[in-house]
């Protein structure tokens, strides 16, 4: 083969094996942006509104208790305040769902407290405080227990899904930097090889031909190198060979 | 020693290796599994390195017997080594010393496992999974039959082991059609025990692995437990017979085939094969039905004849626990674990041939204690062998052993118990896979310690590549110029 290609061959080859490592890793860690990404937009959020919830929840109850102990004006601004708070983290978590689970149990907290909210907005009507108390106790905290249930099952849905997401990352992130070290690994063996066949059948044959010239100079010994490739080297050193026979020739 | 012939034919054998990622990306891609990727990059990486040397260098078909050995040897280990990379790529269970150990395991033939569980695999992956033992089997058939000869007698004498001397001569290897007749055996039994599963109402994927494996007496199934998990009569059967075959010298085989079964006949290696795997079989079958699980005779015949088949041909399939069976019966397939099968097949172990030799050598020293100045002759297959072709074997023997007790010794030291240090490395050097415990016929090597995996995986080596040739590779009169 021409020599010029067996050079281009070698880098060609070289760049390639960097290039492709290089666009696979680049493929690999967008990827894990996506995932990271998919973590705090979804899991996180979602658990994070799930908390919300839940807190929300806790303080409707707290609110509940201090207007059956009479303390209506408070209870009923704290009502107020944690209803909103519960929208709001509800409509937090509808923006975060990231599967069919999510959606159904999500669903599931709605409608459970649509009917708790119903059961303590109902609680205050007309009624002595001896039945309040038994009412709240008979209805409302197990509507509360019921919705609390389904918002601790999304919670412990995201947190099971974060922590899949996670201990893939690690495998992706393998993933992501084998191919780099693979290549680094086999283009420091590759240039290993390059430079040996360039040293052998380039610069080997051509500090053969300056000490031949140079002995031929120094001593008249006839110049009569030998090749071992079948490339423009080879036609250099037969062309001197043969200069070197010429020159002895016509000296004699 | 010239390093530029020996990458020449180093990357001759990695451009082989890159077909069979070609053809296992192409499987990725049809069931566009998660080992594309890993493999296309694999396919181009192993290309590139394999395909440089070949435009660079000018070829030369004159080959030392140094040369050939260290391209022997280098070649096994440069498609070990990076047969790994799809592995590592895929991630899962495979750390680097775990794909080291499936990739040496695939290509020595051996079929042992550290996957707990193997049908989580992409198709793609394992199809190079199993490709790597066909390639492994193929060159032993094709480096140890068909190129070392061509590299003279001396050469040729470095492998003696592989192939019987006589076989060889008998055989006439030195032709350039050796290589021909020999790869259309390996291909020719490989396509008729595909078409035979296939038949019987195997999925094609499974029936082209199982018979790479098989063929190249190999053992890595797709299966979590192998054979066993499909339960079938005529599968078990189908493989019993190839398992058999694959045992059998190839040349030999051959032979058989263009000369109507003489040649297989007249061998008197073959019949000590046949008939000690048939004694194998009749004794499992007695112990596993008295002392051991099984309940009727049909049922011991069968798990026996498949699990001492496969063992005595170096294969490692599994259709039943042999952790279970009679100590009798744990005990022959130790036996058959280091004799396996006939030399001039894909088979590990100390092989038949020297079990032979070996025999003979003691009734020749036993006759030349009582007769000292008799000349008693030791002959194979109507040959005669020579004192030093004897002293070979007998020395081979020997190391073999030696090496499995230090294996065991070291496994032992990280902590693995006695009963599977042992059959492990016993299981290691002869190529086969399964040895009894927790590394047993439906077990895995996957609770061996890092340290002992890369001490199971330098026996296999060892095994496959013959101690001697190990010994003469690692000695400085072949590095000197």
């Amino acid at each position: 083969m021409n020599l010029r290609y067996k050079i281009l061959s070698g880098f060609i080859i070289l760049t390639l094996m960097l290039t492709i490592a290089g666009v696979w890793s680049i493929y690999h860690f967008h990827f894990i942006g996506n995932r990271v990404n998919k973590i705090m937009e979804g899991e996180y959020k979602s658990i994070n509104s799930s908390i919300n919830m839940l807190h929300a929840l806790e303080r409707e109850d707290s609110a509940i208790l201090l207007s059956l102990l009479g303390n209506l004006y408070e209870s009923s601004a704290m009502l107020q305040t944690a209803d909103s708070s519960f929208a709001g983290g509800l409509n937090q978590a509808r923006i975060a769902i990231n599967s069919d689970n999510n959606k159904k149990i999500l669903a599931e907290i709605e409608s459970n407290y649509a009917v708790y909210r119903t059961e303590w907005q109902n609680l205050g009507n007309s009624k002595p405080p001896e039945d309040l108390l038994k009412g709240y106790f008979a209805n409302s905290h197990s509507k509360f227990l019921t919705t609390k249930q389904s918002i601790e099952k999304l919670l412990m849905e995201n947190e099971n899904e974060l922590y899949s997401t996670a201990s893939n990352l690690k495998d992706l992130a393998n993933r992501a930097t084998m191919p780099g070290i693979i290549a680094i690994i086999a283009a420091l063996v590759f240039t290993i090889m390059f430079s040996y066949f360039v040293h052998y059948y380039f610069i080997s044959p051509i500090i053969k031909i300056i000490n031949a010239v140079k002995q031929n100079k120094k001593s008249g010994i006839p110049i009569n190198i030998e090749s071992n490739s079948n490339d423009e080297i080879a036609e250099l050193i037969d062309s001197i060979n043969y200069l070197g026979l010429q020159v002895k020739n016509s000296s004699n | 020693m010239r390093p530029q012939i020996i990458l020449w034919y180093t990357g001759l054998v990695l451009v082989l290796n890159s077909i069979f990622l070609l053809v296992s990306t192409l499987v990725s891609l049809i069931n566009f599994d998660s080992a594309l990727f890993p493999l296309a990059y694999s396919t181009i990486i192993v290309f590139l390195f394999g395909i440089f040397p070949l435009i660079f260098v000018t070829n030369t078909k004159e080959i030392s017997n140094k040369e050939g050995l260290v391209i022997l040897i280098m070649g096994w280990l440069l498609s070990c080594l990076l047969g790994t990379i799809p592995y590592v790529l895929w991630g899962g269970e495979f750390s680097f010393t775990n794909a080291w150990f499936e990739s040496v395991s695939g290509f020595t033939t051996t079929g042992s496992s550290i996957l707990t569980n193997i049908e989580v695999l992409p198709k793609g992956l394992l199809f190079w999974r199993a490709s790597t033992h066909w390639i492994g089997g193929m060159g032993i058939i094709v480096f140890v039959l068909a190129v070392l000869p061509n590299m003279g007698f001396a050469g040729m004498t470095l492998y003696r082991s592989e192939v019987s001397h006589l076989t060889m001569k008998k055989l006439s290897y030195n032709t350039k059609n050796a290589t021909k007749v020999l790869i259309s055996v390996y291909f020719g039994l490989t396509a008729v025990e595909t078409i035979l599963l296939i038949f019987g109402g195997m999925s094609i994927f499974d029936s082209v692995t199982h018979s790479f494996a098989t063929i190249a007496t190999g053992g890595f199934s797709v299966k979590n437990n192998s054979i066993a998990a499909y339960d079938n009569l005529y599968f078990d059967f189908v493989i019993i017979i190839f398992m058999i075959i694959a045992g059998i010298h190839f040349g030999l085989l051959y032979k058989t085939i263009s000369n109507r079964f003489r040649s297989v006949e007249n061998s008197g290696v073959v019949k000590y094969y046949l008939v000690i795997l048939f004694i194998g079989v009749l004794l499992t079958t007695i112990y596993n039905r008295i002392s051991g699980p099984y309940e009727n005779l049909w049922t011991s015949l069968r798990y026996s004849t498949f699990q001492i088949v496969s063992i005595g041909t170096s294969t490692g399939f599994a259709n039943a626990n042999s952790n279970i069976w009679s100590p009798v019966a744990k005990v022959l397939l130790i036996f058959f674990t280091f004799q396996c099968a006939c030399a001039g097949s894909t088979s590990g172990g100390i092989k038949v041939d020297r079990i032979i030799l070996f025999g003979k050598t003691i009734v020749k020293k036993t006759r030349q204690l009582l007769h000292p100045h008799a000349v008693i002759p030791v002959t194979l297959d109507g040959s005669e062998i020579t004192p030093n072709a004897l002293e070979t074997s007998v020395l081979y023997v020997s190391l073999y052993i030696f090496v499995v007790f230090l294996s065991t010794l070291f496994l032992s030291m990280t902590g693995v118990n006695p009963t599977e240090a042992f059959t492990g490395s016993a299981a290691a050097m002869g190529n086969v896979g399964p040895g009894l415990g927790a590394v047993g016929s439906l077990g895995n090597y996957s609770a061996i310690p890092a340290f002992g995996k890369w001490i199971l995986t330098g026996t296999m080596l060892l095994g496959r590549l013959e101690i001697f040739g190990i010994i003469i590779f690692l000695s400085r009169s072949t590095w000197k110029n």
